[in-house]
């Protein structure tokens, strides 16, 4: 009898990898999941043919300090489900449009929060209500959007939804493990740094780690658990020119668990170095503009790629709307621009990109945008999207392309102009270039082609504006005004250097903004470096979602480009001087 | 004269124990240094000069635990501190928040400028925020009283002319910080249980129970001399529950405890038997006729009466309103006339703790002014006296009466604290119900309302919509004249207009309630309670409530107990 229980244990242990490690959420979810695609109809109107619960187990620790004060320091659980419902078929569903509903702005997949205990009855109850209200919105979307099709007659057949091969992914989850009171002395010794600089009106320095667990389940048959992790310090400081124009910088240390951030000394040298820029910055008369090549380095040269080429590949399905004035909005988010260049070149030609969501690290750094499954449950796939310089294809959600028609891994919840939405987003884009050329050897290549343009100085730039999500002001504006201005495509250059043709002398300058820059500056890429920089960040969207991102790219040496002095409003100095100073 | 000396001896040690305590404070300090700072340099800048700066600061704790149907849904705990920075410059006479009249109305206003600062006492951190902000306010109200005085120049000659801002009494207070005195890891397992009793009526599609225990400190220092930490601890609990009829109609209902310290929570029976009125309400209204539109006569429990004084009243006798070019100006002008029957009066006072032992949500001693809370006689028999005031005066009401309120982040103005509604013309409740059948009969009506409870409602003071009012009634009855028992019904909003409305009461019950809650206004929510009796109105009109055109969940809730299974 002993033997027959020992026996049954071992067999439970033994369970194979696929059994959830979460098994009542699981399970809960699972047969709410099976009832409702089963039984959720209304009479004489159409069955859900999919559904799909996500579910983000997160806990998380947030902290802020300034000037040697802490702000706050908050830990805390969520657990957060999104829903989706959808009618129709694989063909023509209700996704992949946009219409205003009366019960909530233009979403794809409806949100409810989920008990934090494992109570099995709890969690069914949850999703059964919310299920309910998403199959309701999905049949009132569908009919309008039939209704809109019948308008505007659209010879596209893509299907809105691509079929996937039902996988099974269970990865044992994840938790945090953060010392907060540790943490909080860092960030107060970090912020404390600013006491040293009297230029400097107002500084941050905030510290965050969260750990999710991704629990996902459709009525295709998949199911995965997929842990995601991150941890960063986030530095931000403003103050004003001498001509009172608003200067801020912002850096950042990132890493997918608080261990890869790098230790006290070493991130205290770096905010150093970014709190002396900017206090040097002020003394700094402003640049009045710059035509020429351009060295990109670093940050700045990750961030060009982003910017051009990662938004460029991302989000390549457009929606549909159901009228004109919400497609007005949808515009100049600068996502999917490059998406109809299949073939073409869209980089110089001896430049090649990928995204490889798979890669957890590069070389010893940590990559922030590494994930297996991505938010529509796909197994996470590496996608060549440049090479030499030609597009091949582009980053890919469930929501077919008519180019390609499956997804590749990359589906993200994401807020664009006009709602949320599954959009294919970039997560570890990779640039690579040959023949890489030493630092030094890009510098001379630089200012032969200044000797060519017969100008006296180079430009190289190190550092360029984050994308950043909109303030509340910016949000109200933009809701009222139904529209606001486009995001330019490339954002402002932070941290640029002059750098003399004869003596090699480089002077930090101030208040610089590109001019009207193209996709084109890709293809105008004449050198690439020999390293690559690792670029960690937290994309914004405009809804304050935060996307972890990594960009892989060397230093590249773009043969001309035209900066003119930054657009600002000068304001009036403080009248008072700083109280610690 | 021995004892006037004793009391002058008593009181000097009074103030001097408190302001030393004041004095080892480190934010408060903090602020006084930093505000001599500024108004000693920014009173002397050109072209106008500041004349008025106040800091305050929230030191907020608060933690809030969430439970439905036996799980835990939210257990949050944040510890965070705001500022808010006020300054006028120009004179008390015309400052830079004199009201820009033709101008567009500022949406944005309604955004609040959230700005946090160190929780650790930190003095240097805190000095370097209340600079940087100061300072921003500071060049703002240059540039509004650039456009103030321009207006003044164009437009015509404003109809009250009263200055913009009032002095006021320096103040000093200090209360010395408190803690929670509740065991929260005890109220998990308690809300778990309490959210359990939901579970057994499939039909409710939504509960929660909850309790908000906030812990607010306000840190107060301007620069006429007041000098205040006020503190607020206040435990919320919470019972609520959501359903939605055949026809698609939404109804909810819900109940709070409100208590300042771990001994005034009601005992778990209580609770208990609160949350089974409310299943047995909600049971009842989900099941219930809807009424058709009806003029008639009605009752308002006493709770429920003072949601509505609260929202057809009391929002009326703010006194910004009657200053501003926006508003209705529904009493400006009725000073001295007889407003209600002459059987009514109306205070507002905030300096009130408890009403028969219950707690009171309103309460406050000094408002965000740093004005002591005053109770104010509003309506005298009938009569109209006085407004609910802020420092901004009006036209014959030239000082503060403590009622300048906000939450952090807004601007500053006059907001009700504890309005009480007294009658002289009280009879039981029975005989109140008597009255109500008696005048269906009179009117020639098959039936009369009583309304236990209101959520709330719209009142638009504004000069460009209409002076009406919507409430929305949660739990109603029709009374019949004939022995047909008293039947719940659904579906009903009160609409009126306030003047008529209150004309139609005809008289009160001896039985006072309170009703405890959050208000919220253009200066952001605050908390406020009314105390009423029942009132009798001999005309009352309800429309047909707006309703939801979803149907009810299509499949049954999932069933219940299977949960047990706990094994795969």
């Amino acid at each position: 009898m002993k033997r027959y229980v020992i026996a049954l244990a071992l067999i439970v242990l033994m369970l194979p990898a696929n059994e959830p490690d979460n098994p009542i959420l699981f399970q809960a979810a699972a047969d709410e999941l099976q009832r409702n695609i089963k039984k959720l109809r209304i009479e004489k109107q159409l069955k859900p043919y999919y559904i799909a619960y996500r579910i983000l187990d997160s806990e998380s620790v947030e902290m802020a300090a300034t000037f040697g004060g802490l702000l706050y320091s908050t830990d805390r659980q969520d657990r957060d489900a999104y829903i989706s419902v959808r009618v129709g078929s694989y063909e023509i569903d209700n996704s992949n449009f946009m219409c205003q509903t009366r019960s909530s702005g233009i979403i794809e997949s409806e949100h409810t929060n989920l008990p934090l205990d494992d109570d099995y009855d709890a969690i069914r109850d949850a999703l059964w209500l919310v299920t309910d209200g998403t199959y309701k919105k999905a049949l009132e979307v569908f009919s309008r959007k039939k209704a809109t099709l019948q308008n505007q007659p659209s010879k596209d057949t893509t299907p809105d939804f691509s079929k996937v091969t039902p996988s099974a992914n269970m990865q044992p989850p994840v938790h945090l493990e953060i010392d907060r009171t540790a943490w909080e002395s860092r960030i107060v010794a970090l912020s404390e740094i600013f006491k040293r600089f009297p230029g400097i009106q107002e500084s941050e320095v905030s510290f965050r780690a969260h750990a999710v667990n991704q629990y996902f389940l459709d009525t295709e048959g998949n199911r995965s658990c997929s842990p995601r992790l991150i941890a960063a310090i986030e530095v931000s400081a403003k103050t004003q020119s001498h001509d009172g124009e608003l200067l801020e910088q912002n850096y950042g240390f990132y890493g997918r668990v608080d261990r890869d951030l790098p230790d006290l000394e070493v991130m205290q040298q770096k905010v150093t170095a970014m709190a002396e820029t900017l206090s040097l910055q002020t003394s700094l008369e402003k640049e009045e503009g710059y035509s020429g090549p351009v060295l990109f380095i670093g940050q700045a040269a990750a961030e060009l790629f982003f910017q051009i080429l990662g938004k460029g590949v991302s989000a390549p399905r457009s929606p549909m709307f159901e009228n004109e004035m919400m497609s007005r909005m949808q515009k100049g988010d600068n996502m999917g621009i490059l998406t109809n260049r299949f073939g073409r070149r869209v980089m110089a030609d001896f430049l090649s990109a990928y995204d490889d969501p798979i890669l957890a690290d590069w070389q010893e750094t940590p990559l922030f945008g590494h994930f297996t499954i991505d938010d529509e449950g796909v197994p996470a796939q590496r996608v060549d999207l440049v090479e030499d310089g030609k597009l091949t294809s582009v980053l890919m959600s469930r929501a077919p392309i008519k180019k390609i028609r499956t997804s590749n891994g990359h589906g993200r919840y994401c807020y664009q102009r006009s709602g949320t939405r599954y959009c294919g987003m970039v997560a570890n884009l990779v640039v690579m270039g040959s023949p890489g050329r030493p630092y030094d050897e890009l510098k001379e290549l630089l200012f032969d082609m200044c000797r060519d343009f017969d100008i006296t100085h180079g430009l190289i730039i190190t550092r360029l504006a984050p994308t950043k999500s909109l303030t509340t002001e910016e949000q109200y504006m933009r809701y009222f005004s139904a529209s606001g201005a486009d995001e330019p495509l490339l954002s402002c250059p932070v941290i640029a250097y002059r750098v003399d043709v004869q003596s090699g002398a480089a002077q930090l300058v101030r208040g610089l903004d590109f001019s009207s820059v193209t996709p084109r500056a890709l293809r105008d890429i004449v050198a690439v470096g020999d390293k690559e920089y690792v670029h960690n960040f937290l994309y914004r969207d405009n809804n304050d979602n935060e996307h972890p991102m990594s960009v892989v790219a060397p230093a590249v040496l773009v043969e001309e480009m035209d900066l003119v002095g930054k657009e600002s409003k000068p304001k009036r100095l403080p009248i008072l001087k700083h109280p610690y100073f | 004269m021995k004892p006037k000396f004793l009391t002058m001896v008593v009181l000097i040690t009074l103030l001097f124990s408190s302001a030393a305590s004041a004095q080892d404070d480190i934010t408060l300090q903090a602020m006084q240094e930093e505000l001599g700072r500024a108004m000693k340099i920014l009173g002397r800048a050109k072209p106008v000069s500041l004349y008025f700066l106040s800091y305050q600061i929230w030191d907020e704790h608060e933690i809030y635990l969430n439970a439905s149907e036996g799980a835990l849904y939210y257990d949050s705990d944040e510890y965070r501190r705001y500022l808010d920075v006020d300054v006028r410059v120009g004179s008390s006479k015309l400052d830079n928040t004199h009201e820009i009249r033709g101008s567009e109305y500022d949406y944005m206003s309604w955004i609040p400028s959230i700005i946090e600062v160190p929780i650790d006492d930190d003095p240097n951190s805190l000095k370097a925020i209340l600079w940087s902000h100061t300072d921003k306010e500071f060049k703002d109200a240059q540039e509004n009283f650039t456009k103030v005085l321009a207006e003044k120049q164009v437009k015509v000659a404003e109809t009250d002319t009263s200055p913009d801002f009032s002095s006021t009494r320096p103040q000093q207070y200090y209360e010395p910080p408190r803690t929670f005195d509740v065991d929260f890891q005890v109220w998990h397992d308690k809300l778990r249980e309490l959210s359990l009793r939901f579970k057994n009526h499939p039909w409710v599609y939504n509960s929660q129970v909850s309790l908000r225990a906030t812990n607010l400190s306000k840190y107060l220092v301007n620069s006429d001399r007041n000098r205040i930490r006020e503190n607020r601890l206040m435990y919320r609990l919470s019972i609520y529950a959501a359903t939605m009829a055949e026809d698609g109609m939404e109804l909810n209902l819900s109940y709070s405890f409100f208590a300042t310290a771990a001994a005034e929570f009601p005992a778990d029976s209580e609770i208990i038997s609160e949350i089974d009125t409310l299943i047995a309400h909600l049971d009842a209204l989900r099941k219930a006729p809807v009424v058709e539109p009806y003029i008639g006569p009605a009752i308002l429990i006493n709770r429920a009466s003072g949601v509505f004084f609260h929202e057809i009243f009391g929002h009326r006798i703010e006194g910004h309103r009657q200053k501003s070019e926006f508003e209705g100006q529904t009493f400006t002008k009725k000073v001295g006339e007889q407003i209600l029957p002459e059987f009514i009066s109306v205070y507002d006072n905030p300096t009130l703790t408890t009403f028969e032992g219950k707690v009171l949500n309103g309460h406050y001693k000094f408002d965000d002014e740093g004005v002591a809370a005053e109770n104010v006689v509003v309506v005298d028999h009938g009569i109209l006296k006085e407004f609910l005031m802020s420092r901004s005066p009006i036209e014959n009401f030239p000082s503060s009466n403590g009622h300048g309120r906000r939450s952090y982040g807004k601007d500053i103005v006059s907001r009700q604290g504890i309005l009480h509604i007294d009658s002289e013309k009280e009879v039981t409740f029975a005989e109140l119900r008597q009255a109500l059948i008696d005048e269906c009969r009179n009117q020639n009506k098959e039936y009369g309302l009583i309304f236990y409870d209101i959520a709330g409602g719209f009142t638009s003071t504004g000069r460009g919509g209409t002076q009406t009012f919507k409430v929305i009634p949660l739990f109603v009855k029709r009374i019949y004249v004939d022995d047909r028992a008293d039947e719940v019904v659904r579906g009903v909003d009160i609409v009126g207009t306030p003047l008529l409305s209150f004309s139609k009461i005809r008289m009160t019950g001896d039985d006072y309630g309170i009703f405890n809650g959050t208000c919220g206004a253009e200066s952001g929510w605050v908390p406020v309670s009314s105390i009423s009796p029942s009132i009798f109105v001999t005309e009352i009109e309800v429309e047909k409530k707006a309703k939801g055109q979803d149907k009810p969940p299509i499949l049954p809730a999932p069933s219940p107990g299977i949960g047990k299974r706990r094994s795969l």
